[in-house]
């Protein structure tokens, strides 16, 4: 007989942990499960989820990429600077990805031909971004933005928000990049063994610099939304965002020790927070509580994880850490 | 009982019985009832295939997994397991067949570990650092006390980790594979060691595929065959062709007969070869379908020569010239554009994804026969992995198991059948049967051949000699990181090799 597993790495318990969840919120409050609630946990996500697709891939192979916080920043900014100055809505959008896919080049670049830790090089280059984007606004929001700015971030199609239709694209891409492009399969396999990875004649450094363009060119993606949802650049903006995104690949089954994870497992950890923050939200909890709930929340799901892997292998065996603390803002 | 046992163990009263031992990993049985029994003193070998049980066997013994049933009794007391900490405080000592030891720290320091001298929690380094001296020295072993593990040499890890295991003075030791990644001279010194602990009482259970080794060593030996016990034979009560056939239950030739002569085409000139690793001045040719082994003592120079030649480490002057190609090789990716391949020393970490499955294990160098333009066909992936599979012979419960789960000897296949899934015309093959059971080790040496027949220039360095005397066209012996010699003729000469490799 078969046993039922419960992995987070199958996307099982995450699913089970998300549908309990909306489950709970739809009894508790007859709030959640209307329309105009479900658009906005939605929109809500998708920031997240878009940058946090990419992200994955940057942890499966091994790495992690807290930039994205400062890019969304940086690249809102830049966006409504360009938008505001007259270029073109698509070029100025075009503008906002760009400045994040350089900073994830920078990422690349200081990470693998200089060697510095990913940690360390992305905390840095967070900083940089949301320093340059606080300089080039003079710390003050940009408000001064053609109308059909905010089309993008606040617009529909249908009755589906467009933030959310181009995160249903994202995590689609992203899926079949992961799945069916040897990038995804050297991205796996770099992460489970960099070093059996070069000598199988993979080119590692190509393979991991590119990821990072990737996931900055994400985050800027991501910026420019927040920025038209927003109307204006904030250099405040995406202030914890690193947070969410690595939130939501954890509870996704994301290894931070790379090796393992899965795009569309990411999508619902996005999911979870998202709907718990908006839970906590329509019941009126404190924000302050919400910051606990949500640090609570993360312990919990991965420890929970690496107790039920536990129970299916022998001790004494390395288990992937996804245990490893993540680097919070 | 307890009579029966001293009646079947002659005269002295066993140290360790275990009975009707079982383990099973998910749906995989390891163990299906392991019987064993060790007296004290006694010199104790385990023996069997690939994936026969002996590894999750003494996995059990020393407590790092539980088992699903049976009897452990220690002494004629039910023997309670619940931890590593159990079999070390009742004096049961391992060394597994994988470095267990801490890379950032340094020799002494790793020597010393879980036992540091301390008072009230301030460590005593001058007493460590004695202790750690006597371990050493107890070994004749010359590798400096402060040298941090991660600049040691495969060989020289295990070592030290007997060193360690040693030092402790034991009850039972356990030993698996200790000799795989030792030159002759090392693992000598180690054979008079154990008969010295063996004297003071401890009793050793020793696993080793190297046959004769255990002829010479163990008092008794013990057979297991998927999962089960065979039997336990005594020292001289078995040859060496008998106990072949009960590990695997038919006999298995060790001598590769049908080797196919080289092609006349030099496909690969190395000229004046010096490295950082230290090689100085190598000359040699590998010509089309030739198998050249490397042979040479720990610390020859046979991983760095494997290593120069695929790129992986730069090299300081010489050259490396391939016979169809001028292109430069600037990175190992560089070597396998061109068409080398390499099957590194250490399995455990340059050679598999751990994590990853058989399939993805398989395909990971692939990437031109299951991809156009970056996107991968996966059904051809698959198919492809599951050709490679039965021609292999992994045993595996399928391509998408973790490669993790499989014996040593089927993940280094997996990691040899990347190369038949994207064929090369050079291979490097870095002692490839490290810590390989008979059967397995003559399936990779029937590839090789079966390789080489098909036009593939292989370069196979070892640390055996007898499996290059069974496989090798010529063999170049290295001393010192420089070439002594070489070997060829139809009649390679084991004592010849091992003269040059010696200096003497």
């Amino acid at each position: 007989m078969r046993r039922f597993t419960l992995d987070m790495s199958k996307g099982l318990t995450t699913l089970v942990i998300l549908l309990i969840l909306c489950a709970v919120l739809s009894v508790l409050n007859e709030n959640f499960l209307t329309t105009a609630n479900i658009q906005n946990v939605l929109r809500q996500v998708s920031v997240t989820a878009i940058s946090a697709a990419a992200v994955t891939l940057v942890m499966v192979a091994g790495g992690l990429d807290l930039s994205v916080g400062g890019v969304v920043a940086l690249s809102g900014v830049t966006a409504a600077l360009l938008a505001g100055g007259g270029v073109p809505l698509g070029a100025a959008f075009l503008g906002g990805v760009l400045v994040g896919l350089v900073v994830g080049l920078l990422n690349g670049i200081l990470v693998v031909s200089l060697g510095i830790n990913s940690v360390i090089a992305t905390l840095g280059t967070m900083s940089i971004s949301r320093g340059v984007a606080q300089l080039l606004t003079n710390g003050s929001p940009v408000h001064q933005v053609p109308p059909d700015f905010r089309e993008l971030g606040t617009g529909f199609l249908g009755v589906v928000p467009i933030p959310v239709v181009l995160m249903l694209l994202t995590i689609f891409v992203f899926v079949v990049v992961q799945r069916r492009t040897l990038l995804g399969k050297h991205a796996v396999a770099i992460g489970s063994n960099l070093e059996a990875a070069r000598l199988a004649g993979i080119r590692v450094n190509r393979v991991r610099v590119m990821l990072f363009v990737i996931s900055g060119a994400m985050a800027g993606f991501g910026g420019v939304i927040i920025a038209s949802r927003l109307n204006s650049g904030q250099p405040n903006a995406g202030l914890g965002f690193e947070f969410a995104v690595i939130v939501a690949a954890v509870l996704g089954g994301t290894s931070l020790s790379g090796g393992e994870g899965r795009v569309e497992g990411t999508l619902i950890g996005a999911l979870i927070v998202g709907v718990l923050s908006n839970g906590l939200n329509l019941l009126g909890v404190a924000p302050f509580w919400q910051n606990v709930v949500e640090g609570v929340v993360l312990v919990l799901a991965v420890g929970l994880d690496l107790l039920l892997r536990k129970a299916r292998r022998p001790i004494g065996r390395e288990i992937p850490a996804a245990a490893a603390s993540p680097t919070t803002p | 009982m307890d009579e029966q046992i001293g009646m079947s163990a002659a005269s002295s009263r066993p140290l360790l019985v275990a009975t009707g031992i079982t383990k099973a990993y998910g749906g995989v049985v390891a163990l299906r009832g392991a019987d064993l029994e060790v007296l004290p003193g006694e010199i104790h070998a385990l023996l069997g295939e690939n994936g026969a049980g002996k590894s999750t066997l003494i996995k059990i013994l020393v407590g790092a997994i539980h088992r699903d049933g049976g009897d452990l009794l220690w002494r004629g007391e039910p023997l309670v397991m619940e931890s590593r900490r159990d079999a070390i405080e009742k004096g049961i000592r391992v060394v597994f067949q994988h470095s267990a030891l801490i890379e950032h720290l340094t020799v002494e320091e790793n020597l010393v570990l879980g036992e540091e001298d301390a008072r009230m929690g301030w460590i005593d380094r001058r007493a460590m650092a004695r202790r750690a001296q006597e371990a050493l020295a107890e070994l004749d072993l010359d590798i400096d006390l402060k040298t941090p593990v991660s600049r040691l040499k495969v060989g020289e890890r295990q070592l030290v980790e007997i060193a360690r295991a040693l030092s402790a003075e034991g009850k039972l030791l356990i030993l698996d594979e200790p000799t795989a990644s030792l030159s002759e001279g090392d693992a000598e010194r180690l054979f008079a060691l154990l008969r010295k602990a063996t004297g003071r009482g401890t009793a050793v259970i020793y696993i080793s595929h190297r046959l004769d080794e255990v002829l010479n060593l163990a008092d008794r030996i013990t057979i297991l065959r998927d999962g089960a016990s065979v039997g336990t034979v005594s020292r001289g009560e078995k040859s060496k062709s008998e106990l072949v056939s009960m590990m695997v239950g038919r006999y298995v030739p060790d001598r590769v007969e049908d080797l196919a002569p080289p092609g006349g085409d030099v496909v690969l000139r190395v000229e004046g070869l010096c490295t950082a690793t230290g090689l100085t001045d190598i000359d040699f040719e590998l010509h089309e379908g030739e198998i050249l082994g490397v042979y040479g003592l720990l610390g020859s120079g046979r991983t760095e020569l494997a290593r120069a030649l695929m790129a992986a480490d730069p090299i300081s002057g010489g050259s490396i010239q391939l016979g169809w190609t001028d292109r430069p090789l600037r990175s190992v990716s560089d070597a396998c554009d061109a068409g080398l391949g390499m099957v590194p020393e250490d399995r455990l970490t340059e050679g598999v994804f751990p994590v990853l499955s058989v399939r993805e294990n398989l395909t990971v160098a692939a990437g031109s026969r299951v991809s156009r333009g970056g996107w991968v066909d996966t059904k051809r992936e698959r198919r492809l992995a599951e050709e490679a599979k039965s021609q292999l012979s992994i045993v595996a419960p399928s391509v998408e198991a973790r490669i993790s789960t499989l014996s040593g000897g089927n993940q280094q296949k997996a990691v040899m059948g990347r190369w038949f899934l994207s064929p090369r015309r050079v291979l490097v093959l870095d002692d490839p049967t490290v810590g390989v059971d008979v059967g397995a080790r003559h399936e990779i040496h029937r590839l090789i051949a079966q390789l080489a027949s098909e036009g593939t220039s292989i370069v196979l360095t070892s640390s055996d000699l007898d499996e290059l005397v069974a496989l090798c066209h010529r063999i170049m012996v290295l001393r010192n990181k420089q070439v002594a010699g070489f070997v060829d003729g139809n009649d390679l000469d084991k004592s010849e090799c091992l003269h040059l490799a010696l200096g003497a």
